[in-house]
């Protein structure tokens, strides 16, 4: 109790400081008044009762202290000292301490941001129990791997329970929600039975999903909403409970609502509401389908049992996974691997990690580049302060005290920017998020800062001022007393070449940092101007979906019923938006380009020798007549699909240049015949040849394309490719009133134009070409702001220098040329030494660029020129000051 | 002549708050110059005790809540700041006093020389 009350009054007056002291002082002084009334009234004269009052009660401030440390805690009262000190010192030079911030702040604001992706992409673990014994199984094909398992050999895994304890499956859902009559974009999910029992998931509301939800295909019409779902549609209404939903025509009810903070197997991703994989075959294909693979699978690993040993056990367990499938497995040769899963499933973790190095590196050379700055001000700061240094010291402070208090000062700056740079950092996350999920419908990154990143920045921010302020600090600390109280000017040269030193380190990395963002830049012009074969620009894609269960749909209706010779809903819908004023042109096609799927096979044909080619992974487009017109495919021989290509008539086929010389090589390919996968067992007519073009995204090359009409393919064609003409919104909302209007049976399950699209594809460069320009720009600014206060600096050095100078004849033009020369040489340092290491670092970005050389010439100019332009603006301002000044005034300047 | 020197003791850690509390509990509330002469007298100055040194356990005590001090003024007009022992103080001086005599003894009998 009296411990508790002691540490409780020390605490207080580590706050009430001043009152503390004035009591001691009174208490002292009255003890002294007394000592000296009892010497008097021993007969001594008053001033020598005084001295013997003192020597009686002993040193004074000895006695202080030993009061001070008594009633309080010293260290934390000196720490506290030093705080109210350093904030006195920089309140009292508010520009340095402003630019000092703002240095800090874009630092590590930067470095926030960043390491917000870094973390929430690759450090995250799962917030589940020994997350590390968590992995996923991929299927090795032969080389190629996928972690895409068919509902059979989920089932087959998820049976190794020697090896797995529990294996849960999920799968993207269906986007189109019906709440209230209204149509909503949501992100659903098919789950394994025991997905939310594998995460320790417990509901908010209701109940989850468990095993007895996901046995009997369609049996169990339910869902779960998340709790983000449930407020947004259902106001976190407990009514939300037991009602019905549709998702894309078919009805769920909800049996409960997740907890706010259930996230699931993807750490980056979030769903609005999570439904049994027995439903899927309501929606898109029988569950049970062989060759249909959906399912991403997670697997806890049996306890004791070890990655190593497990993945020993699930290869040589592969062979009998494929045996037990059927008679026909769909890849007998699969080998099933294991590989760490711990910090959730790998949605985005491989394809991110190499950029998200880059970037990080990036933010480091930033925040040297502060910290550059921020020592530079600091030694700047320490020579106009030598002299109270040199006060301070002879006084007898300590030069380890001395060290610390500017110490404080820089952690105070440091500290204030990674306060002003988490902020920052916030709406920099958001926007790069923005970013990077522009036109992104099938998954979007979601990543949040956590205590990791706080940790992060807070450590940071006391590495950064020890960075920057360390140097400074114990360069003051031994300042020379005798010769800075005499009044020495030409205090530290050694300190200008470090001045310079920092300067020329600055201009290296800015230059670097410059180099990689022209690189990036150049890459994404490449990306956005390379020619796609086809014309992008006004295109519309507008997915469309049959509504209502699949039991009760027919499968891919033809389009033209041969027999009453009566057009479908698709054709009726084609037709009605052809008709619109805005539409130019219109097509019907599958799976439609940039969309980033596809079908590929192996086509084989004879040519007039008879001898056969064989073409693999040729790429198929499922197209109706006027598809090649809309995207101005150029049609090089022969003709497009008519309206007589239908289901009866002889199979026909269009190909690309590039199928044409592969198969038939020199010779016409009109009226030729190939067969493959696709085509069935009947062989297909080519009726035309098209030019080259991109099929799933801008950085394949020449690929072989097949275009069949969809009535003699079995899969058919439910995507439009409309031109428009003028505003796309207003097209978009036209073509869903015809969509509603002219087949009720279908529905709109998703829109975007073709550019979108194609930015969706490229969210990796944008997203690098944006933050490099972004990184690279801070710390171009950084140092030039860097050179600007050197060379200022230097102007208000030597101006009886100027002025002796000018009264000698020397011209403005002389003066100016004294000072660029100056920063010149520092430029051309850091350009000496940035050029060639930025060319060495190049070469880790190669993989990342797109058709433009690590050595990049036109970014080298570019680099160059930036540094030299903005070293010029930068020191012409002070320089120009310099060149104007009136001599008769210079020479008298102190 | 060499000077005469009495012995002086270095005061063991703890004692003097014994010592302090045992002064108040004696002869009422007092300032710290009173108690400070009180011990110079009761020693005959073989504490080893400048008067500042005195502080330190002054605010020890107080800060435990085992004395109070408060301001008045002295029968010559002088302010001085005066500590009273409070019932936290007398319980603790009680205890304290116990365990000194404790050890007190155990030394006593540790230090005698068997015959």
């Amino acid at each position: 109790m009296w411990r508790f009350r002691r540490l409780l009054a020390k605490l207080t007056n580590l706050l009430r400081h001043q009152r503390a002291e004035q009591e001691m002082n009174r208490e002292i002084s009255s003890h002294l008044a007394l000592l000296q009334d009892e010497f008097e009234r021993q007969g001594l004269p008053a001033e020598q009762a005084r001295k013997a009052a003192l020597r009686a009660y002993g040193g004074v401030e000895q006695s202080k202290e030993l009061h001070r440390a008594e009633r309080s805690i010293v260290w934390i009262e000196q720490g506290l000292q030093d705080l109210r000190h350093a904030c006195r010192t920089l309140l009292k030079s508010p520009i340095f301490a402003a630019v000092g911030l703002v240095s800090m702040a874009l630092g590590i604001g930067v470095n926030t941001a960043i390491f917000t992706l870094v973390n929430g992409v690759l450090l995250k673990t799962l917030p589940i129990a020994q997350p590390q014994r968590v992995v996923q199984v991929c299927a090795d094909m032969s080389g190629s791997k996928s972690s895409y398992a068919s509902f059979p050999v989920f089932r087959q895994l998820r049976s190794q329970t020697d090896i797995f304890s529990d294996v849960v499956g999920f799968s993207q859902g269906p986007a189109v929600l019906e709440v209230n009559g209204e149509q909503q974009n949501v992100k659903s999910e098919f789950v394994t039975g025991s997905y939310f029992s594998f995460f320790g998931a417990r509901p908010a509301l209701g109940r989850l999903i468990d095993e007895g939800d996901d046995q009997v295909e369609g049996a169990h019409p339910i869902c779960v909403l998340s709790y983000a779902a449930w407020q947004r549609y259902f106001r976190a209404s407990p009514d939300a409970l037991h009602q019905t939903i549709t998702l894309s025509g078919v009805s769920l009810q909800i049996v409960g609502v997740a907890r706010s903070d259930f996230v699931g197997a993807e750490l980056q991703q979030r769903y609005d509401l999570w439904l049994p994989t027995a439903m899927v075959t309501e929606f898109w294909n029988p569950r049970e389908t062989q060759f249909w693979f959906w399912l991403n699978n997670l697997a806890r690993l049996k306890p004791a049992m070890s990655i190593s040993e497990a993945a020993a056990r699930l290869a040589s367990a592969s062979p009998s996974i494929a045996a037990a499938l059927s008679k026909q497995p769909a890849n007998p040769d699969a080998i099933y691997r294991i590989q760490d899963a711990s910090r959730g499933f790998d949605t985005w973790r491989s394809s991110l990690k190499q950029p998200l190095f880059v970037l990080m590196g990036a933010v480091a050379l930033v925040l040297l580049v502060a910290c550059a700055n921020l020592a530079n001000l600091l030694l700047a700061r320490a020579t106009d302060r030598h002299q109270e240094f040199a006060i301070k010291l002879s006084l007898g402070v300590s030069r380890w005290r001395l060290l610390r208090q500017l110490l404080v000062e820089t952690a105070l700056l440091a500290l204030g920017g990674g306060f002003a740079g988490i902020l920052g950092s916030l709406g920099l996350t958001r926007v790069l998020l923005d970013l990077f999920n522009t036109g992104n419908t099938h998954s979007q990154l979601y990543v949040a800062p956590d205590a990791a990143v706080l940790e992060f920045t807070f450590s940071t921010c006391l590495l950064t001022s020890l960075i920057a302020g360390l140097y400074p600090a114990f360069q003051a600390s031994r300042t020379d007393v005798s010769a800075a109280l005499k009044g020495a000017s030409l205090y530290g040269l050694r300190r200008s070449y470090v001045r310079r030193g920092l300067i020329v380190l600055q201009v290296t990395l800015a230059v670097t940092l410059l180099f990689g963002a022209t690189l990036f830049a150049h890459s994404l012009s490449r990306l956005k101007t390379v020619d796609l074969g086809y014309d992008i620009k006004q295109i519309l894609t507008v997915g469309l979906a049959l509504r209502g269960p699949r039991s009760v749909r027919p499968l891919h209706p033809p389009l033209t019923n041969v027999v009453s010779n009566e057009p479908s809903d698709l054709i009726e819908v084609l037709h009605g938006i052809r008709a619109l004023p805005n539409v130019e042109s219109a097509a019907l096609c599958e799976p439609g380009v940039l969309s980033g799927g596809g079908m590929t096979s192996t086509i084989t044909a004879r040519d007039s020798q008879g001898i056969e080619h064989t073409s693999h992974n040729v790429h198929f487009v499922i197209a109706t007549s006027g598809y090649l017109s809309t995207l101005r495919i150029p049609l090089k021989r022969g003709r497009d699909f008519g309206e007589s290509d239908h289901v009866g008539s002889t199979p026909v086929c269009i190909v690309s240049q590039a199928l044409a010389s592969a198969l038939w090589p020199g010779e016409d390919p009109i009226g030729k015949h190939m067969k493959g996968w696709n085509t069935g067992s009947t062989t297909v007519e080519v009726i035309g040849v098209v030019g080259n073009s991109k099929y799933s995204n801008v950085r394949e090359g020449t690929e072989p394309i097949a275009y069949q009409p969809p009535d003699q393919t079995p899969g058919g064609a439910s995507k439009l490719e409309v031109r428009c003409r003028g505003d796309l919104v207003q097209a978009e909302r036209d073509i869903r009133q015809i969509v509603s209007s002219l087949a009720p049976s279908y529905q709109v399950s998703n829109a975007a134009s073709m550019e979108l699209m194609r930015d969706s594809g490229i969210a990796q460069d944008r997203l690098l070409a944006f933050l490099s320009s972004l990184f690279a720009g801070l710390a171009t600014v950084l140092a030039l702001v860097g050179i600007y206060g050197l060379i200022s600096y230097s102007v208000s050095r030597r101006t009886r220098e100027v002025g002796v100078r000018m009264s000698l004849g020397a011209a403005p033009a002389a003066v100016l040329w004294l000072f660029l020369r100056e920063v010149s040489v520092l430029i051309l340092a850091g350009l000496a030494v940035g050029l060639p290491l930025s060319l060495l670092l190049a070469a880790v970005l190669k993989s990342m660029l797109f058709e433009v050389s690590t050595s990049d010439p036109a970014g080298i100019v570019a680099t160059v020129s930036l540094m030299a332009l903005g070293g010029l603006v930068a020191s012409l301002l002070p320089a120009l000051t310099a060149a104007r000044l009136n001599p008769v005034q210079a020479l008298r300047y102190e | 002549m060499p000077k005469e020197t009495k012995p002086r003791f270095q005061i063991l850690q703890g004692t003097l708050d014994l010592i302090v509390l045992q002064t108040l509990d004696s002869m009422g509330p007092q300032h710290a110059y009173a108690i400070a002469t009180r011990l110079q007298q009761v020693s005959q100055d073989l504490l080893n005790l400048n008067q500042g040194t005195l502080y330190p356990a002054l605010i020890r005590l107080e800060q435990q809540g085992w004395i109070k001090g408060t301001w008045a003024t002295t029968e010559n007009n002088r302010e001085a700041k005066y500590y009273a022992i409070t019932q936290a103080g007398q319980k603790a001086l009680e205890e304290e006093t116990k365990r000194w005599r404790t050890f007190a003894g155990l030394m006593e009998k540790l230090l005698v020389k068997e015959p």
